[in-house]
């Protein structure tokens, strides 16, 4: 009967751990994508030198979320604070890109 | 804070155990060939014993250029891979005049010092170790670079998550316990990870931005309109040449070397390509070959090839574009002199090491826990087969590919193939031997094999050819009794290895709620 | 020339390894005195920086800087596998 409880795994856990690499993997794929378009777009040096730059950060970027999804105290906080950083940009940067495109 | 698994440092270290535990096996693999990839010029040129002399820039261009004007004047282009500092011989390719697809392979061929087709066996040297380290094999290289990122991408991770974790870094800074079992790996595995954690660091991080054009684009494509145009910002280009008809023999190719090496501050061309050949609108362009300037992407040069005059220099790169250079260059080290390659090398070794020590590790730790050690369950079955497999099976893939090189007969139709699937054949062997076995006979067997492998090929060296141990010593020869040494080293690390598996005393686990067993490990 | 930095490195990091109570039980038997357990501390600092801006002076910022990360990883290899040795 021990054996059998410490066999299997609650389900809430398993669905935690999921969001929390969930949000890790693609939320921070997707952060790391948002920060390196926003250097490429608004950092004031010469075009290349910006898209350079934002490629480099972009690693940091994604290993940091990578740590804090494990590190937060829930997985939904690491969803509410990706959007918090990342719904803006996204919108930020879709503005600025339908803006110059007109 | 409490993150996945309570406080910091225990939710750290829940990351850090499934972020190497998952990619663990094809990290090990990743970490072996970059190890050997630091030497791929000299393992390409053991591979090739054939071939001796002596290497000289601009007379390898002259006779490979001779060669190329004999036998395949009227191509499109031509290229050609001089040898670099540590290798001899060049590589020359061609394209046929009007042929549209680029298949390289079919039209190469290697020459010597003297413009001679070399006459060597079949071999794709060291080059396929070096390539596997991000090319993988059997695959689409796309999916490759894509699977080798992601294993990048946790191996960053895992090396945040374990210096946070890490509770006793510099108490434990020095210590290395033998005959503790757990205590023991988790001691290797901190001090190959500590002492050499600036390389590692380096090395993952380095190794990402080597393919960040392929892993994250966005920059690029939210600041231009199309890649060419990033291209043409990055990289520097000129429209490409177009015959013109009017036929102009290729300028002496010595004066353009001699300009580009003052433009480059002393460095050697490491490659040439020439478009339209024999064309008097031919355009010869100069790549700088490792060996000086730790940016990986230097100015390319370029000159009009049949007057020789030479095109103004790109303009400077800015900050960011030297920063990129340099961490390119930094991760492949190709700058390096021989003792800066050789402390690459054994923190390349050191990191391999922490790969296998995590791996082992995390079974010893587990072993403990397990509720009948008799019958583990299955993800603890699985890891501990898959790590003997890779632990013991990967040094016996590298030495039975090393000894294909040497066995497999000279003549033979695809023989480079071969001498790769001897890799895969020894890796795929130990996998079924791994599952085959008991764990303990697993070890044995593996190491044991691995041990006879590495120490055979100084033998079979002895055997097959004149450029052995011995007589290379007396040259001085120092690539060739270099690689043989180093053989001997490995087989004598592996033989120690086996020899303290076999000296293992029973591992004796307390059973829950039962007396005293004996298992063996 | 980079074999200077190499020995310092060797020296400090033994001398840092000296200054560690664990390892002086080890090597000696027993403590060393706290006078020279600092003394042994700061000497060992000193000659791992010393080791490290020595490879960036022989041999460039650049370039040295790389040569400083393998001199520091090669000596405290040397004496974590020695004073392993040594203690059993």
């Amino acid at each position: 009967m021990a054996r059998r409880k410490a066999a299997g795994i609650q389900s809430t856990r398993v669905l935690e751990i999921t969001s929390r690499a969930v949000a890790a993997v693609f939320g921070g794929y997707a952060m790391a994508a948002l920060v390196a378009s926003a250097f490429a777009r608004w950092l004031p040096v010469a075009r290349v030198e910006a898209v350079i730059t934002g490629m480099l950060s972009s690693f940091a970027v994604y290993a940091t979320v990578v740590i804090l999804a494990f590190a937060m105290r829930s997985a939904t906080r690491v969803w509410l604070w990706l959007a918090a950083f990342g719904l803006p940009l996204a919108g930020a940067l879709a503005w600025s890109m339908h803006g110059s495109a007109a | 804070m409490n993150g996945v698994n309570g406080g910091l440092r225990q939710s750290m270290a829940w990351l850090h155990t499934w972020a190497g535990l998952l990619v663990g096996w094809l990290l090990l693999a990743i970490f072996a060939t970059g190890t050997s990839a630091y030497f791929q010029d000299e393992i390409t040129r053991w591979m090739q014993p054939e071939i001796t002399g002596q290497r000289q820039i601009t007379l390898a261009s002259e006779r490979a250029l001779d060669w190329l004007q004999k036998n395949q004047p009227g191509a499109d282009s031509w290229s050609i891979t001089l040898p670099g500092p540590r290798a001899i011989a060049s590589t020359v390719y061609w394209k046929p005049a009007g042929e549209t697809r680029r298949s390289l392979r079919d039209h190469t061929i290697t020459l010597d010092g003297n413009g001679e087709p070399v006459v060597s066996r079949a071999t794709i040297g060291g080059f396929f170790l070096y390539r596997m380290h991000f090319d993988l094999h059997y695959m689409p290289v796309l999916w490759a670079r894509w699977i080798v990122g992601f294993c990048a991408m946790f191996m960053l991770v895992a090396i945040i998550s374990g210096v946070i974790t890490h509770k006793k870094i510099f108490a434990d800074f020095f210590t290395l316990r033998f005959g503790k079992g757990q205590r023991s790996w988790l001691d290797a595995h901190n001090l190959s990870a500590v002492l050499a954690l600036p390389f590692h660091a380096m090395i993952t991080f380095t190794g990402l931005v080597t393919l960040q054009s392929l892993y994250m684009p966005w920059g690029m494509t939210v600041a231009y309109p199309t890649v060419a145009a990033y291209s043409a910002d990055a990289y520097g280009s000129e429209a490409p040449p177009v015959r013109s008809g009017n036929a102009a023999p290729v300028a002496p190719i010595a004066e353009m070397i001699r300009q580009a090496r003052a433009a480059w501050g002393g460095a050697e061309p490491g490659y040439i390509d020439i478009a339209f050949p024999g064309d008097a609108n031919g355009i010869v362009r100069m790549f700088r070959g490792g060996g000086d300037g730790m940016a990986a992407r230097a100015k390319t040069l370029q000159f009009d090839a049949a007057t020789g005059h030479m095109h103004p220099v790109p303009a400077a790169k800015g900050a960011a574009s030297e920063t990129e250079s340099v961490m390119v260059g930094l991760h492949a080290g190709r700058y390096a002199p021989y003792l800066l390659r050789w402390l690459y090398f054994l923190c390349s070794l050191a990191g391999t090491v922490m790969v296998a020590t995590g791996l082992i590790l995390w079974t010893a730790k587990r072993r403990v826990q397990l509720p009948d050690p008799e019958r583990p369950h299955i993800g603890f079955r699985l890891v501990e087969r898959l790590n003997i497999a890779s632990v013991a099976g990967l040094p016996l893939a590298f030495a039975c590919h090393f000894l294909a090189n040497r066995l497999l007969p000279l003549r033979m139709d695809g023989r480079p193939d071969w001498e790769v699937h001897a890799f895969f054949i020894a890796w795929g062997g130990s996998l079924v031997l791994a599952c085959l076995l008991s764990p303990r006979r697993g070890w044995l067997a593996l190491l044991a094999a691995s041990t006879a492998a590495f120490a055979a090929i100084p033998v079979v060296d002895a055997l097959t050819t004149d450029r052995w141990l011995v007589p290379s010593l007396l040259h001085g020869d120092w690539v060739f009794a270099g690689f043989d040494l180093t053989m001997i080293a490995l087989a004598g690390a592996l033989g120690f290895a086996t020899w303290k598996v076999y000296k293992r005393p029973t591992v004796v686990v307390r059973r829950k709620r039962a007396a005293t067993r004996e298992v063996s490990a | 020339m980079i074999l200077l930095p190499m020995l310092a490195s060797l020296l400090g990091f033994t001398l840092l390894c000296l200054g560690m109570s664990r390892h002086q039980r080890d090597l000696f038997g027993r403590a060393m005195s706290p006078g020279r357990t600092v003394a042994a501390k700061w000497i060992g600092w000193t000659l791992v920086v010393l080791a490290y801006g020595g490879s960036m002076l022989i041999e460039g910022a650049a370039l040295g800087a790389v040569y400083g990360v393998g001199v520091l990883t090669f000596g405290a290899l040397v004496v974590a596998f020695t004073v392993t040795g040594m203690s059993r």
